[in-house]
Parts: structure tokens; C-alpha cells; sequence
């Protein structure tokens, strides 16, 4: 039998272990979280211009009226509930996809360094607000919330220095300075440029930009790709 | 042979196999991909060519991993998939491991 193993080599190869596993998952599951999170925008945009033709449809049909403002808030609802219900699926799916129960997952992307710059700036949203309903300028809260989802792309950004993040969250943060500025008169325009078509066209970009990082990984990884043409094929 | 001098044998081989730590590096990247492509292991483990290459040929003797060969866009590919076999010692190795920090804090 050889030599015993000391506790000391035991803990080393422990860490060992862990930090491979750590690293080798960690980049499938930062690529694919680029990639889902691009699905989930233009998945959104589309429900969300669907939701403004039909609320613009509505309103121009029948009018104004307190019941059809009462079907427009129940639909609104339902669409938020949709689509968070799709990106807890996603989260899930992800999560099975890479051998993680969907709170493991979530506790993976939404890392501690992620929620210390998150968290104050979302509470700040969050407060500025409740600000907006107790002073009765329900017209800004939809450009608050824009703010609110810039944040979180722009935390997102910061954590995983990844600029297709930051570069959403920047566009959403003035699309949300643009609104509580100017358009606070033409919410259903704003809402369907916003939440409808800008999340399309970023959900678009993001799948190319995951398809880039993917490339460019592939070209790292096989160094042979960009051999000279009539050279013999090297691997091993 | 008695149970205990396979258990023996089987703690040697694991040890002889794991001792080095680039062995563990590549079964713990094959453990969490399933499969990983030549070029992948060496941009993940920082690893040379020739060394990579050497511990795959001592890998797969123990039957811990297969290989397979094929052309991609007419360039070779070779991609590492770990056995059965190779996941359980592996996870027996890491029981071990346990097993050796937990009787050290004991003691």
C-alpha cells in the first residue's frame, strides 16, 4: 500500500476538486444565463407589444370607460404574472440543465457581490416609488420601473464585468430619465417602445452576443482553427 | 483475496491514480461536463499538450474515461468522456478525502 494520505493533502485535493468543478461549470452557466435572459427580453417585449395593441384597440373602441380600465389592469397583471411565471421557468430550466435545483441556481447568478450593488439601488427605486404613489404622479412609476430594471442589468454588468449587461442597463436608464422627463403624457407609447419593442431588438443582440462569446471561447480553445491553410491538422 | 485486501488495493489504486493533481483536475472537469473536448481541458487546466495526452492514456488504462476521435470541418477532435467506472471511483476518492479530514478533526 502506498504512502498514507495526511489530512492536510486530503483538504488540498478537496479544494482542488471544488475550484475545477467551480470554474469548469462556471462559464456554461454564465454564457447560458446570456442566453436565457435574451430569450426572456424578446419573449417579454413580445407579449408586451401584444398587450398594447390590445389595450390601444380596446381603449380606441370602446372608450375610456371605468370597466374596460378595469380589464386593461387585470390584463397588464396578467402579463407581468406571465412573464415572471416564464422567467422563474427559465431559471428553473437552467437550473436542471446544469445539475442545480432552481434555488441553487438562483444563488449562483444572484451572488453576494451581485446583491450588495443591487440591493441599495433597487430599495432606492423602490423607494422613489412608493414617493411617486403618495404624492399622486402615478405617470413616473412606469419610468421608475424601467430605472429599476436598468439597475439590475447595470448590477449584473458590474459583477460579471460583461458588457452586453452594462450596455442594457445603460439604454434602459435613459429610456427611464427620457420618460419621468418628457413622456409622462404617453404612457402607452412609452410602455410599447420600452417594454415592448427595446427588449426584442436587446433580447436579439444578446443571443449575438452570446453566440460571439461562444465563438470566440471555440476559437480559444482550438488554437488549430486559425492554422494556416495547408498546414497539417494538429491536435495531440 | 479477503474483502479487506481489495479494499486495500482499491485505496492504493485510487491514491496512485489521484496522486497527482492534474488527474484530479481533469476527472473533476469530465465529473462536472460529462464530456470535454481536447483543446477545452487544456485552456481550462493550463496544461501542455504532451502532459494532457499522457494523463488520458493513464485514464483511460484505469477505464475512467473514453475517447473519441472524429473529424469536425475536416480538423480532428477528440473528446473525453468519463465512464461509470470513473465517476464511482472518483466519488469514492472524494469519500476518502472526507473520511481522512473527518478522523484527523476527531483525533
Amino acid at each position: 500500500m502506498g504512502k498514507k494520505l495526511s489530512p492536510q493533502k486530503a483538504l488540498k485535493d478537496l479544494s482542488t476538486i471544488k475550484n475545477t468543478i467551480d470554474r469548469a461549470t462556471g462559464a456554461e452557466i454564465f454564457t447560458n444565463f446570456i442566453y436565457s435572459t435574451g430569450t426572456l427580453l424578446a419573449i417579454s417585449g413580445l407579449v408586451v407589444i401584444i398587450g398594447c395593441i390590445a389595450n390601444y384597440h380596446f381603449i380606441a373602441t370602446f372608450g375610456p370607460t371605468a370597466a374596460i380600465k378595469k380589464a386593461m389592469i387585470i390584463m397588464w397583471v396578467s402579463i407581468s404574472c406571465l412573464i415572471g411565471l416564464v422567467t422563474l421557468i427559465m431559471f428553473a430550466i437552467q437550473g436542471k440543465k446544469h445539475n442545480m435545483g432552481f434555488f441553487s441556481y438562483y444563488r449562483h447568478i444572484a451572488n453576494k457581490a451581485f446583491l450588495q450593488i443591487d440591493i441599495p439601488l433597487e430599495i432606492m427605486c423602490a423607494i422613489f416609488i412608493i414617493l411617486f404613489i403618495k404624492m399622486r404622479h402615478y405617470e413616473f412609476i412606469i419610468p421608475a420601473c424601467v430605472i429599476w430594471i436598468a439597475v439590475l442589468f447595470t448590477s449584473l454588468g458590474a459583477v460579471y464585468v460583461e458588457k452586453s449587461f452594462a450596455i442594457v442597463g445603460y439604454i434602459f436608464l435613459t429610456c427611464g430619465a427620457i420618460g419621468l422627463l418628457f413622456m409622462s403624457h404617453m404612457q402607452l407609447f412609452f410602455v410599447a417602445g420600452v417594454f415592448g419593442v427595446l427588449p426584442v431588438i436587446l433580447g436579439l443582440l444578446m443571443h449575438g452576443r452570446y453566440k460571439q462569446i461562444r465563438e470566440k471561447h471555440i476559437a480559444v480553445l482550438n488554437p488549430s482553427d486559425n492554422r494556416k491553410e495547408g498546414a497539417p491538422p494538429r491536435e495531440e | 483475496m479477503n474483502k479487506n485486501s481489495i479494499i486495500k488495493n482499491k485505496i492504493t489504486q485510487l491514491e496512485k491514480v489521484f496522486q497527482v493533481p492534474a488527474r484530479l483536475r481533469i476527472m473533476s472537469v469530465l465529473m462536472a461536463n460529462k464530456k470535454a473536448d481536447f483543446s477545452e481541458l487544456i485552456e481550462m487546466l493550463e496544461l501542455t499538450r504532451g502532459n494532457l495526452s499522457m494523463h488520458m492514456k493513464m485514464l483511460e488504462g484505469c477505464k475512467y474515461i473514453t475517447i473519441k476521435k472524429q473529424f469536425v470541418n475536416r480538423k480532428p477532435r477528440t473528446t473525453y468522456h468519463i465512464t461509470s467506472l470513473g465517476k464511482k471511483d472518483f466519488i469514492m476518492y472524494i469519500k476518502m478525502l472526507e473520511g481522512i479530514i473527518a478522523s484527523s478533526k476527531v483525533t
